[in-house]
């Protein structure tokens, strides 16, 4: 797989300039390297586009085949319009992660410009809601409309879940990594020190904060200027938690004084992100206890939960799902702490759900 | 031994039998028999509507409840028009098969 550099910014200039900047970086060091825009800005220019909205067909096929090609077909009436679909900034997300998906595997390095923050925050957390929305419709019931042509609904959306778990793959591979450049205020810092908690939440990791334009000693900016960048600067570096920090005072540099683009600016075992194999359990004694990392302010402000054989997340109204494992299932989660990392859960066997002979300790003599 | 074939329930026009006309193609196309022939088939279509409309669509006329009535091929295609909708609740029998209403989250409190 190809090594993925996710960039975001506070706004969609700072990582239009950073995605550029990394990508001139990366080209001048002849590595072979794709550009992918990702940003609302490029959603909306395919949008405007004749002809390139077929590429939304992902987002088109969950609509028309959930509900509302049914009650058109039942009304005589072609209730969609594509163009009006096309301006809605979530019909541009399926298509901004086609384009990812298929650079990815075609070039040795691909660098997505996320755009902002709340932009990569769409395109990140709409995987996991796809695949938890999409495998719902497939149960076995559903599964007597497949279609022998291979494009009935159930095939669509049994597609659309293989597709949309290539997406959240590539979200929590090892070889991806994201990096988030702020404007030199303390508010912008903020909000890219909880995005990228956020964000590793979901999978993401972060493995750089950078602010930009960082005033230099010998220019003469406004004193107030210079006192905002310095505390700018302080928030990412109290909310690093092991990535890389750094500031651009010139052109947007792709990466600290010293270090090389392509390589991982942060230990990837040392950097929180929910991920298949971070995510740790471990027996202790009759009791199991799940290790889950997280980044402040998430690990303040998170919660935590469970359904059916699942275990979420919740914070800023995203919510990350993930399927418990085998034996969690057949457990109770009783206690939970915080740690220096994240959290720690306490399961405990429920025996409702043991045999009874495991539940009681007793065997079944007869 | 007679050659010929008893006529077909749905064909109604007059057969032809002399079997030279079919040889010649330029004369076969602007001949009356030809024409004749896709009368003959018209009227046979406008029979299988008509045994259509007896046969399913007059009964059906009858028919509230489409679940009630699952011999009736209309009745059968607007019931699974409707369960796939979501328009019709699942059945006693679909109980089994129909998916479990939503589990709410179990919210647990993190301590320091």
């Amino acid at each position: 797989m190809s090594r993925v550099i996710w960039l975001a910014g506070s706004s969609d200039e700072l990582a239009r300039s950073l995605a550029a900047s990394t990508h001139r970086a990366l080209l001048d060091a002849g590595v072979e390297v794709a550009l992918v825009d990702a940003s609302a800005a490029a959603g909306r220019s395919r949008a405007d586009r004749a002809g390139t909205l077929d590429d939304l067909t992902s987002g088109e096929a969950l609509l028309r085949g959930i509900a509302a090609e049914v009650a058109a077909g039942e009304l005589g009436a072609d209730l969609l319009v594509r163009e009006a679909w096309a301006g809605l900034s979530c019909a541009g997300l399926p298509s901004a992660w086609r384009s990812v998906s298929h650079a990815v595997g075609r070039s040795e390095v691909v660098v997505v410009d996320g755009g902002s923050l709340e932009r990569t925050r769409d395109l990140v957390v709409l995987p996991g809601i796809l695949e938890r929305a999409v495998s719902a419709f497939l149960t076995p019931r559903a599964a007597m409309w497949r279609s022998p042509s291979g494009r009935g609904h159930f095939d669509v959306l049994a597609a659309l879940r293989d597709e949309v778990a290539t997406w959240t793959g590539l979200i929590q591979s090892p070889s991806t990594t994201l990096r988030l450049v702020t404007a030199p205020e303390s508010a912008d810092a903020h909000r890219v020190v909880d995005a990228a908690a956020l964000l590793a939440m979901h999978g993401l990791a972060v493995d750089g904060l950078a602010v930009h334009r960082y005033p230099r000693r010998r220019e003469a900016w406004p004193p107030d200027v210079r006192v905002e960048a310095e505390a700018a600067l302080e928030v990412l570096q109290e909310g690093a938690q092991g990535c890389a920090v750094w500031r651009s005072t010139s052109r947007m540099r792709p990466a600290p004084k010293g270090r090389q683009v392509l390589e991982q600016l942060a230990d990837p075992g040392q950097v929180p992100a929910v991920r298949p194999g971070s995510v740790v359990l471990v027996a202790d004694g009759e009791d199991y206890l799940l290790d889950i990392p997280l980044r402040e302010p998430a690990r303040r402000q998170a919660r935590l939960g469970t359904v059916s054989h699942a275990a979420v997340v919740a914070l800023d109204d995203t919510h990350r799902w993930w399927e418990l494992p085998p034996v969690l299932r057949r457990c109770r989660a009783v206690d939970a702490t915080r740690t220096p990392t994240g959290w720690q859960v306490r399961w405990t066997p429920d025996v409702t759900v043991w045999p009874s002979s495991r539940g009681t300790g007793q065997g079944d003599v007869t | 031994m007679s050659d010929e074939r008893p006529l077909p329930w749905w064909y109604s026009g007059n057969e032809s039998t002399n079997t030279n006309e079919s040889t010649n193609a330029s004369e076969s196309t602007n001949t009356s028999e030809s024409t004749v022939d896709w009368l003959g088939l018209l009227s046979g279509a406008v029979r299988m509507v008509d045994w259509a409309a007896g046969a399913v669509l007059e009964p059906h006329a009858a028919h509230d409840d489409p679940t009630e009535h699952p011999d009736c091929l209309v009745c059968r295609t607007l019931a699974l028009v409707s369960d796939r909708a979501g328009l019709v609740p699942p059945t006693q029998d679909d109980a089994t098969a129909a998916p479990e209403p939503a589990e709410p989250i179990r919210w647990i409190t993190v301590r320091d």
